[in-house]
């Protein structure tokens, strides 16, 4: 049993004794802050406890409007009035309200279920028609998601339940809509489908833009697409809504669109033209060219996609963040998984300074496609996941890595920054030939270190970051390879060097707090105490809420106390 | 002991507001279901693990507080006396199962929707909704202790008399409520290392 386990169980002891309202000593203080610094598994479970944590927000809850807030309210203050006042407080066990006993509840329960399978069966025997109208219920589909795309309760990929919010980090998403409607969502939207009703379909667009494509009406259904300064109602059209901090507003590509503000008369926007919602500016004007270029190339990529009975495309690639294009017209950045019509597609998936991979595909509907690109230093390898009929173009075949449905947030687009220079046994094994991953090298480096092998681990680190330098495993190596090197290498000037590469590079980054701290422990190895002040000085300045900003404050002081004392 | 009065708004303590309201002063009821629904709203849909229905315990969570205002005492601040009523019905309603019927429907007049919401606002909302699905396999009671403790610092012996169960099944509770959050942030990288991003963020 290792030292860490028993460690992490005395901080959950030393927690518990906290909730159970104990004051731990100024010992057991130390011990917890410094564990908390030390092992990530605890304190990435203490920072997502701690967003549970209530600041007079609705927490999970949507926030309400005004109007929603007066009503709710109103009707729980005229409910409780309704059923008079209660003597004392309501406790777990209340005796149910019609005294009945527990087993006359039951049995009535058994004889509505008995009832209940009977009426199912019933309908099922006779209802194939059901099955059919149960089938064209109208419904919202995520049909493409491109870079870090956050759906509110989804319990599967493509889940889009209505009223739940579509929220897009980075890249982009789209939604198909009933009657060959799209709606695509462009980088930090938000929007959610309000109303999929026989009448109309609403979305809400919350903050960002979005581009919407909808045919002449079908089935006499109106599409709306509201914002907070008013609605934009379609009759069959291609428009985007913009919706920033200071305005909302509306472009249209083609047919036209009525926009309605309260208060105000409603204007219509024909195609070409742009109007601002709800500002004081109240003139249709001519849609620039850089806007309409944009949104036409936007357009374009929405023609590709198809509703929920279209064919799956999957592409990853290694490392993220190429450019995914079809027949021509981009699509998004990898990863992305998009639904799209059947037919015959040229895929090209290109990477600044790197081969681009071009492969011809025919989908037909039903089918799922999965392509995952090692687009690694110059030799360009293909591995399909799942067999598929598209042959052209492939260079290697791998093993299959399954793809996880559960995992809906992709990794963010990679930056890219030269390569470092390297040694000649290192550039011979990064040339050599392999369909080798980072994620396997990561999982190498992990299993490595599991053994306490640490110099095999290192080694993993180093051959991850010298094939992989762009990728995102390369940023949470790189951390791993200062911890190891300062912890059990013996190496704090290295360790030092890892760590200032990383910060130089991001300050942002998720690592970024741990990297800064790595760095002021090796300059304390190193005994450089005038560096180490200023970069405990600088932490405090960047992350004065971390988890470590008592321990730093601490030897900030230890640091500060010779000087005091000198006269 | 008596709580300092925090904000009572137009009555000169808590104790007085809850008497009003329990008297049925329309004012003294609006003001107190404004104050605590926030509160209410959060804690109800981590219990409700992120039921659709949740705002319809939210209500029935309401209404029981309003009902039993008279039953204040200023022992402790309103938020918590809230907070047990609020805990206490919903975990009752959550057992029994009978609370699927819609009472009334909350969306709103959609072209009126609130202000524009800042970038961090949406995913600390989508964070903890997921969050909230995770407590979802849970049961009622451990969610319940989890809820109070990691959502509002309630102590153990104040959640085991909120949720009337032995002390040592609340440590039980919550012990179980961390290994299972420790357990799905190994399984879900992408979950975790957003929420560390976005902590960090909100720091920076």
């Amino acid at each position: 049993m290792g030292r860490s386990d028993e460690e992490c169980r005395r901080y959950e002891r030393l927690e518990m004794d906290q909730a159970g309202g104990g004051v731990p000593t100024e010992q057991e203080r130390a011990f917890l802050a410094e564990h908390l610094a030390r092992c990530e598994t605890c304190r990435t479970a203490a920072s997502a406890s701690a967003l549970m944590r209530h600041t007079d927000d609705a927490g999970p809850a949507r926030p309400l409007d005004e109007l929603s807030r007066r009503r709710f309210v109103n009707f729980v203050v005229t409910q409780a009035a309704a059923d008079g006042p209660m003597e004392e407080e309501p406790s777990l066990t209340a005796a149910d309200p019609s005294g009945l006993p527990r087993w006359q509840w039951m049995s009535a329960a058994a004889v509505l279920l008995a009832l209940g399978v009977g009426l199912v069966l019933v309908l099922r025997w006779s209802g194939a028609d059901r099955d059919r109208s149960a089938r064209s219920r109208p419904r919202a589909h995520l049909v493409m998601r491109s870079g870090e795309v956050l759906v509110e309760g989804a319990r599967a990929p493509s889940d889009l339940a209505v009223g739940k919010t579509l929220w897009v980090r980075r890249g982009r998403a789209a939604v198909a809509l009933p009657d060959d409607a799209y709606v695509l969502l462009g980088e930090r939207s938000a929007a959610r489908v309000v109303r999929v009703s026989p009448g109309e379909t609403t979305v809400h667009l919350e903050q960002g833009w979005l581009l919407a494509s909808v045919q002449p009406r079908r089935n006499r259904r109106r599409f709306v697409v509201t914002t907070r300064a008013g609605r934009v109602e379609v009759i069959g059209t291609v428009f985007t809504v913009r919706v920033t901090a200071e305005e909302v507003t509306v472009e249209v590509l083609r047919g036209q669109v009525r926009l309605v503000e309260p208060g105000h008369a409603q204007r219509l926007v024909q195609r070409g033209h742009a109007a601002q919602l709800g500002g004081v500016d109240r003139k249709v004007r001519p849609l620039a060219a850089g806007a309409r270029r944009a949104a036409l190339a936007r357009m374009a990529s929405l023609a590709l996609l198809g509703d929920g009975q279209g064919a799956q495309l999957d592409v990853r690639s290694e490392p993220a963040g190429a450019e995914v294009a079809l027949d021509g017209v981009v699509l998004g950045r990898t990863p992305l998984s998009a639904r799209l019509r059947a037919g015959h597609l040229r895929l090209q998936v290109s990477l600044a300074g790197r081969t681009p991979v071009r492969e011809q595909l025919t989908l037909r509907a039903g089918d799922r496609i999965h392509r995952d690109y090692d687009l690694g230093q110059g030799a360009v390898s293909v591995r399909p996941l799942s067999p598929s009929r598209a042959g052209a173009g492939v260079a290697a075949v791998a093993p299959t890595r399954p793809l996880d449905p559960a995992v809906e947030v992709f990794p963010p687009v990679v930056i890219h920054r030269p390569a470092r220079r390297l040694n000649g046994a290192t550039k011979a094994r990064i040339n050599a030939p392999s369909t080798v991953t980072a994620r396997d090298l990561l999982l190498r480096a992990q299993k490595r270190r599991a053994a306490r092998d640490w110099r095999g681990a290192a080694a993993s680190y180093r051959l991850l970051l010298a094939k992989f330098p762009t990728s995102s495993a390369a940023r949470a190596a790189r951390v791993a390879l200062g911890m190891l090197s300062l912890d059990h290498l013996g190496d704090p000037a290295g360790a030092l060097r890892i760590f200032d590469a990383y910060l130089r590079a991001t300050r942002r980054g998720v690592l970024a707090q741990e990297a800064a701290y790595g760095y002021i422990r090796a300059l304390r190895r190193l005994g450089r105490r005038k560096a180490e002040k200023r970069a405990l000085r600088t932490f405090l300045k960047y992350y004065p809420a971390a988890i470590q900003a008592p321990l730093v404050k601490r030897r900030l002081e230890d640091l500060a106390a010779p000087a005091k004392k000198r006269p | 002991m008596v709580s300092q009065s925090t904000n009572p708004g137009f009555y000169e303590s808590e104790v007085a507001l809850a008497r009003a309201a329990g008297d049925g002063d329309p004012r003294a009821n609006r003001h107190l279901a404004e104050r605590l629904l926030n509160r209410i709203r959060a804690t109800v849909h981590y219990l409700a693990a992120g039921d659709r229905d949740a705002d319809d315990l939210v209500q029935m969570a309401l209404v029981a507080i309003l009902r039993s205002a008279r039953t204040f005492r200023g022992e402790c601040s309103l938020e918590r006396w809230g907070d047990r009523i609020a805990v206490r019905t919903a975990l009752r309603e959550l057992k029994r199962r009978r609370w699927r019927e819609r009472i009334v429907a909350l969306d709103g007049d959609v072209a009126r929707e609130g202000q524009i919401s800042a970038d961090h606002d949406i995913q600390r909302r989508l964070l903890r909704d997921r969050l909230a699905h995770l407590l979802g396999r849970l049961s009622a009671d451990r969610r319940a202790a989890v809820t109070l403790h990691w959502m509002h610092g309630y102590s153990v012996q104040e959640i085991a008399d909120i949720t009337s169960a032995p002390v040592n099944t609340v440590r039980d509770r919550l012990r179980t409520g961390k290994k299972l959050l420790k357990s799905h942030l190994e399984k879900d990288p992408a979950l975790r290392d957003w929420a560390r991003s976005f902590i960090h963020e909100s720091h920076g």
